[in-house]
């Protein structure tokens, strides 16, 4: 480290103000990077805070560590139950994103092709006159947000705009969303307790999931009892190690092969009569698609996937007293995906959705509200944004689609032709950057959130707490909405000044109903758990201000003894929304002998694109393949002999769209015919560009309903 | 005295690096250059190791694993240093005193785990990694071998907090960064003198195995196949 | 013994010492550059540490300490050759041993430092001394480079002192530097005596230490558990390869400096037959060596040491692998059995050869093993940088630059050797030669019936 004279006088000016002014901590913001560490020699004096992370849709319990009362490292939680103390990289090193360097740091607006710095009042003045001036079919919000609460509240926001045009991604809206359709609501979780034989169709449970460090855990006990899961997947992940077979199934037919198992289960008639003639609504319809057309033999025939397979994960699923056929977001990602989602789902109605289970009075907002009940080929989504000349206003929260989109180039166009385009991103990305006013978010560690979840079985609320105070003029999103709502008086009575206040609005049933418990415990055994069973509480608040102080300060509430419902929802499945329509053919990839496809994978390192500027993951992104800071494929030796392609040596891939080099690396386990890229690299947006972003290349294939892009369905060729 | 060892639960095991990079934070381990890296000089001490694909397709898995420094109670990397710049604790740890290191890379050499990294050269770390050291851990030079040392400066702390409660070092007092963070709690850690911990108990599993034990190093870490 | 008389005889031998053209400066000149840039790469890497080389993980030892091995084992050439040759009184060695022990002096001191070159904290390099462990290799390394260095010295100097004394006599330059170095020899019978007694003494004590010094080099890899390195036979076997790779350098050494300094009369081919014969007989040495060393490792087949093994015939050394077995074994058996190839232009082949083979055998005892470890890792790579070849670089100079110094301060071929041979050796010989045919009853027999034919 090299301090020269300059940073030093800098130095000593900037603590000798920063003590006048008050408190060093203000005055380390203004010193040059390099001399904090020296300013470490401090009384060091360690602090620990919890919080919750918000780099995947998780919601890990964190405890962050923090010297001098600045944070420096994080761990988990012990007492979060979704956590339980356990941690992934991504967790690990998300106290980086506080203090990179990277950082916006007040409001930008764009000025003849560049940004500017602005003032928090001038940006939101642009803000609220161009929503004065643009409501309802004129605005649009595209979100990423794992908050229910957020979600709920960019909800409120735009339904007093009157505009329909809200896409809130969110992994667990969009995992539920295909139950919300077809039936009368979703599933709140695997209930792991009863379940006894899981069928899983594409989810990296333990990698990418609804809650990985909880699914990894749960998965590990569910297997230390001696059952089993298969998984159909087009990629061999660390996730489906332990997968007991692991059936290599690109995603495009994983309708064909759930409809298959229910070939077999119908067939063999072991499904569940009882709660198929209540509540399966068009079961004759269901019955007859699937004995006149999805016969293991003719699904073998159509997608190689072999009848022996098939008939024997059939019965396993039909022999089970509670199974579960699960999917999650990453079905979607085909052509035909929310057909596929529609599959499994009903694969479940035969056996009467054994395995899943429901709350009973659940008090916290459904992440799955936004678009719940809209007839899906109505719901917007982002693919919308092009061609559509009404927006003149877009808003985008921490969504970075037009890198995570195969229709890039279409999107930057439909963009640039939208009159405002206001971004929340604390960073310049792919997206971000496109934008005419920024106003950046805070960082997770500066932030008040709180994000619910029901993956384990209990209502869990994690709240995620400002562990230090904002180092720049940044601003809570949620705060500029809940004003904006206010001031452009967009609902009748709007009582909350800040997000603050409406989320200790949206959280006083909880206080209210006083059950569960903040986590500050194990969860309770012996006496102590009949207590609570019978109803008695242990609260250690008596007011609502007590409650809120410590929810923040334990880092969340549970209920770890919730009345549990059976899942017994009414399938509206028609035959109709299965059959495929003629000419809507599963885009399939031809293996002809000078081609291959393309199947992008994705891994724990990154979520959706967000592995950008974060140095740990960025240099650990390659590691099990001996490749870094570069890009790699993956593919069979076999496939690779038939192309007189040698291990670890430089290929080139030609797509449509162009083509990129990569390293061929060996891997036996993947799917002959395939290429495997990883996902996560050739990040434009940032100072230096490693590898490349194999969704920019692929095909623009989307799930017809939900707009999903399609990662698998690209032929490339290679030399 | 105790002695150290840790047992790692391969059918636990999701191969999901959080050990890697915990370690890499908790220990300031240094992110090379790009250039270094793709050079074969990126820097772990806790990496993933694909040792073997079970089975022909599709019914193949590969073995994966997490490999540490193995604390070997015969270590060959000691035997051979010329100035005592690595050597075995009473406790089990092999531990390393870098200001005493030259740099003859003869431990690496002789290590046969290659478990053992060197400074290559010093980068410059990106300022938000530099922010967050570990205040705990000193930041090596550049020219020095460096290597896992079971997080022995949380042994320092922990003893230390023992001693001004006046009570003796318990079990759960001390664990590794690789230990407190495994999501599916897959490394066992603890006193293999002690005869009710829960790290000999594994250690004597029927699944349990050493990384080339055959050669007589003795590691301490050992490594619970996964089950059929 | 009159010194004036050598003045005429062996005046060739002092021509160096006080003439010196411009093509040698021209040499100098280029050397040093080479040197000097060889110095700057050394300087880049102090200051940028060892990330300037092309090692990596897991090839972490390289360059350095191949070069390390293959200067230590030239050195060989010098004194353990000059030892045995004038141990078993060979009396081709006169115009030899002074060559092969200058060798010894120059390339022990360059190939010593390389350790140290290839250290990564050379500040740190008197911990060794502090806080040395002598359990480790490594030490006994340090321990017995010095103590040959040392003794090779001194086993340099001595026999050198009466050749001093005739440059001090000489007068001209340097006479303060020579009646110093001298050590006020007259040649009196009594300090011939001292000095032959001294010789004689250096002669035995040497051998062991220089055979310890590649024996123990030897053992740096040998004591290690990895695969390739781990063997028994390691210890003759690098002493064999030194001795080896010795006798070849001193051939080219010598045959260079007959060509530049006209020593054509002294050194006749027949030394160089000679010299060719004990090659043949050293690489078949070596051949017999090195094919134990593998034929064990692949009839045992332990799958580490395949790896390594594999990696050497048909992996990513093949290629250096198959061209040490040229250079080291069929280039020399071939020439050097031949009779008619067997002539000076051959036997530099051969030698030039052999010190290739000799180099690359170093490279591929070292790199494959590290570049191959026994936990499935990539295999390592490993490509030298310039940093590494410049340094390489600039010991070779650095060795041709010490040479050519030495030669324009001492007489490059033993002066009084040579005349001691002149005059007394002749009848010695023959003396000793009648000792050993039957018929003849004992010394003073042989004795009178030599005074008789005179």
């Amino acid at each position: 480290m090299e301090i020269n004279r300059r940073d030093f006088v800098k130095l000593l000016g900037g603590s000798l103000i920063g003590f006048a002014v008050g408190g060093v901590g203000d005055a380390l913001l203004k010193i040059p990077g390099a001399v904090v560490p020296l300013l470490y020699k401090g009384p060091r004096i360690e602090t620990w805070k919890t919080t919750t992370c918000m780099k995947c849709p998780g919601k890990c319990g964190l405890r962050i560590r923090m010297i001098d009362k600045f944070p420096v490292q994080v761990f988990g939680n012990p007492l979060s139950p979704l956590n339980n103390g356990g941690m992934c990289p991504m967790g690990l090193t998300s106290v980086g994103s506080l203090y990179h360097p990277d950082r916006l740091t007040s409001p930008m607006k764009k000025v003849n092709g560049k940004f500017q710095e602005i003032s928090y009042a001038e940006a939101y003045g642009i803000l609220a006159s161009a929503l004065a001036n643009n409501k309802g079919g004129n605005t649009a919000f595209v979100a990423q947000t794992e908050s229910a609460f957020m979600a709920d509240l960019i909800g409120k926001f735009m339904s007093g705009l009157k505009s329909e045009k809200v896409s809130i991604d969110n992994f667990a809206s969009n995992s539920v969303a295909s139950f919300d359709r077809i039936s009368d609501g979703g599933p709140d979780f695997i209930d792991f307790t009863a379940c006894d034989y899981i069928v899983n169709f594409g989810s990296q449970l333990t990698e990418m999931s609804e809650s990985p460090l909880y699914f990894s855990r749960a998965i590990n006990d569910f297997r230390s009892k001696g059952h089993e899961f298969a998984s159909f997947s087009p990629k061999l992940t660390p996730g489906t190690y332990k997968a007991n077979p692991w059936v290599p199934v690109m995603p495009e037919y994983y309708e064909d092969v759930a409809l298959a198992l229910a070939y077999v289960v119908i067939t063999d008639g072991s499904y569940d009569r009882a709660f198929v003639q209540k509540r399966f609504k068009d079961f004759d319809g269901f019955k007859k698609l699937v004995t006149e057309e999805y016969s293991p033999a003719a699904v073998e025939s159509r997608t190689g996937v072999p009848s022996v397979e098939i008939v024997k994960i059939a019965r396993k699923f039909a022999n089970a007293s509670a199974p579960v056929a699960y999917f999650d977001e990453s079905i979607l990602h085909s052509s035909n995906g929310t057909r596929n989602a529609y599959a499994v789902v009903a694969l479940n109605a035969l056996k009467g959705f054994g395995g899943y289970g429901k709350l009973k009075n659940q008090v916290l907002p459904d992440p799955g509200n936004t678009g719940k009940g809209v007839d899906p080929e109505q719901a917007w989504n982002r693919n919308k944004l092009v061609g559509d000349k009404d927006i003149r206003l877009l808003m985008v929260y921490r969504s970075n689609f037009v890198f995570n989109s195969p229709n890039s180039e279409e999107l930057k166009k439909a963009i640039a032709g939208i009159r405002t385009v206001v971004s929340f991103s604390p960073f310049i990305d792919e997206t971000s950057e496109l934008a005419d006013l920024i106003i950046p978010d805070h960082d997770g560690l500066e932030r008040l959130d709180a994000f619910s979840s029901t993956v384990t079985g209990s209502p869990v609320v994690s709240m995620q707490q400002p562990v230090v105070k904002p180092f720049y003029s940044t601003v809570h999103t949620g705060d500029v909405l809940v004003t904006l709502i206010g001031e452009l008086k967009l609902t009748k009575s709007w009582p909350h000044k800040d997000y603050e206040d409406y989320l200790q609005a949206s959280l006083k049933p909880i206080y209210k109903h006083g059950k569960g418990m903040l986590m500050n415990q194990k969860k309770p055994t012996g006496l102590e758990k009949s207590l609570h069973q019978a109803g008695w509480q242990m609260a250690s608040y008596s007011s609502f201000d007590e409650f809120w102080e410590q929810l923040l300060r334990f880092g969340g509430w549970w209920d770890p003894f919730p009345q549990v419902l059976k899942f017994t929802p009414a399938i509206s499945l028609t035959a109709d929304r299965l059959a495929r329509q003629a000419g809507s053919a599963p885009v399939n990839p031809a293996h002809s002998a000078n081609s291959l496809r393309m199947n992008i994978f994705t891994r724990n390192l990154d979520y959706k694109g967000n592995m950008l500027r974060n140095a740990y993951l960025t240099e650990q992104f390659g590691m099990g393949r001996d490749v870094y800071y570069a890009m790699w494929i993956e593919l069979n030796p076999d496939t690779a002999r038939n192309f007189s392609i040698e291990d670890r040596s430089r290929v080139r891939i030609k797509t449509s769209k162009g083509s990129f080099e990569a390293t061929a690396v060996y891997d036996p386990s993947v799917v002959p015919g395939n290429i495997d890229v990883p996902f996560g690299l050739g990040h434009t947006a940032s100072g230096k560009m490693y590898g490349v972003n194999p969704v920019a290349y692929s095909d623009e294939v989307f799930d017809e309903e939900t707009g999903s892009p399609s990662l698998s369905q690209t032929t490339v060729k290679i030399g | 005295m105790p002695k150290y060892g840790m047992v790692i639960d391969l059918d636990k095991c999701t191969s999901c690096q959080a050990c890697v990079t915990a370690c890499k934070v908790e220990n300031n381990v240094q992110i090379v250059s790009e250039d270094d890296a793709q050079n074969g000089r990126a820097m772990f001490w806790m990496k993933m190791l694909t040792m073997e694909f079970d089975g022909d397709y599709p019914n193949i898995r590969p073995k994966t694993l997490p490999r540490n420094c193995m604390q070997c109670d015969e270590p060959s990397c000691i035997k051979v240093c010329p100035v005592r710049a690595t050597y075995l604790r009473d406790d089990g740890i092999v531990a390393q005193i870098y200001p005493q290191c030259i740099g003859c890379r003869y431990c690496m050499a002789n290590c046969p785990y290659t478990v053992k990294v060197f400074n290559w050269d010093r980068q410059e770390q990106p300022a938000e990694v530099e922010r967050t050291y570990n205040p705990d851990v000193s930041v090596r030079p550049k020219g020095i071998v460096e290597k896992c040392t079971f997080c022995i400066h949380r042994l320092q702390t922990a003893s230390e907090k023992a001693k001004a409660e006046h009570r003796d070092l318990e079990p759960g007092d001390y664990v590794p960064a690789c230990v407190e963070v495994c999501p599916v709690d897959a490394i066992s850690f603890g006193d293999l003198d002690d005869r009710k911990s829960e790290v000999l108990k594994a250690s004597r599993d029927y699944r349990a195995f050493g990384l080339l034990e055959e050669l007589g190093t003795v590691p301490k870490v050992r490594y619970l196949n996964a089950k059929e | 013994m009159s010194y004036q008389n050598l003045r005429d005889e062996d005046e060739a031998l002092f021509r160096p010492i006080y003439e010196t053209d411009r093509s040698f400066y021209a040499v100098v000149i280029a050397l040093t550059a080479i040197f000097l840039f060889g110095l700057g790469c050394y300087i880049h890497q102090l200051i940028y540490g060892l990330g300037a080389t092309g090692m990596d993980e897991p090839v972490s030892w390289a360059f350095y300490i191949v070069d390390f091995v293959f200067f230590i084992g030239i050195s060989h050439a010098g004194t353990l050759i000059s030892a045995i040759l004038r141990l078993s009184k060979a009396e081709w060695r006169r115009p030899i041993t002074r060559m092969a022990e200058v060798i010894t002096g120059i390339v022990l001191a360059i190939g010593g430092l390389h350790p140290i070159i290839d250290l990564g904290r050379p500040d740190r390099i008197l911990h060794l001394f502090e806080r040395g462990r002598l359990q480790s290799p490594l030490l006994w390394d340090l321990t017995s480079v010095t103590a040959y260095f040392t003794a090779s010295t001194i086993y340099l100097y001595v026999p050198m002192i009466p050749d001093i004394a005739l440059l001090r006599d000489r007068g001209g330059k340097l006479k303060n530097l020579y009646r110093i170095l001298a050590w006020g020899y007259k040649g009196t019978p009594k300090q011939k005596h001292a000095l032959e007694r001294a010789i004689n003494i250096l002669m035995v004590m040497v051998i062991p230490i220089a055979i310890s010094v590649h024996t123990i080099i030897a053992w740096i890899f040998g004591m290690t558990l990895q695969p390739g390195w781990h063997s028994t036979i390691f210890g003759p076997y690098f002493v064999v390869g030194a001795i080896y790779s010795g006798i070849a350098a001193l051939v080219i050494v010598m045959l260079a400096f007959r060509k530049i300094y006209h020593f054509e009369d002294y050194l006749k081919e027949i030394h160089f037959q000679y010299l060719g014969t004990l090659l043949l007989v050293v690489a078949l040495l070596w051949t017999y060596f090195t094919f134990n060393e593998y034929l064990t490792t692949f009839y045992g087949h332990e799958p580490a040491e395949m790896r390594v093994f594999l990696y050497k015939f048909t992996g990513g050394y093949a290629p250096f692998f198959w061209a040490m077995v040229f250079c080291n074994f069929l280039l020399p058996v071939v020439i050097l059995s031949n009779k008619k190839l067997k002539k000076i232009p051959g036997i530099l082949i051969a030698s030039i050869g052999v010190v290739i083979g000799m180099w690359l055998e170093r490279l591929i005892i070292i790199i494959p093993t590290l570049a191959n470890p026994r936990l499935p890792y990539p295999t390592g790579m490993y490509i030298p940088s310039i940093t590494e070849i410049g340094i390489a670089g600039a010991a070779t100079s650095a060795f041709l630059l010490g040479f050519m110094g030495f030669s324009k301060l001492f007489p490059l071929i033993s002066i009084w050797e040579t005349k001691e041979g002149r005059e007394h050796s002749v009848h010695e010989v023959s003396m000793r030669l009648r000792e050993y045919l039957p018929g003849q009853l004992d010394k003073s027999g042989v004795e009178a019936s030599v005074k008789a034919e005179l």
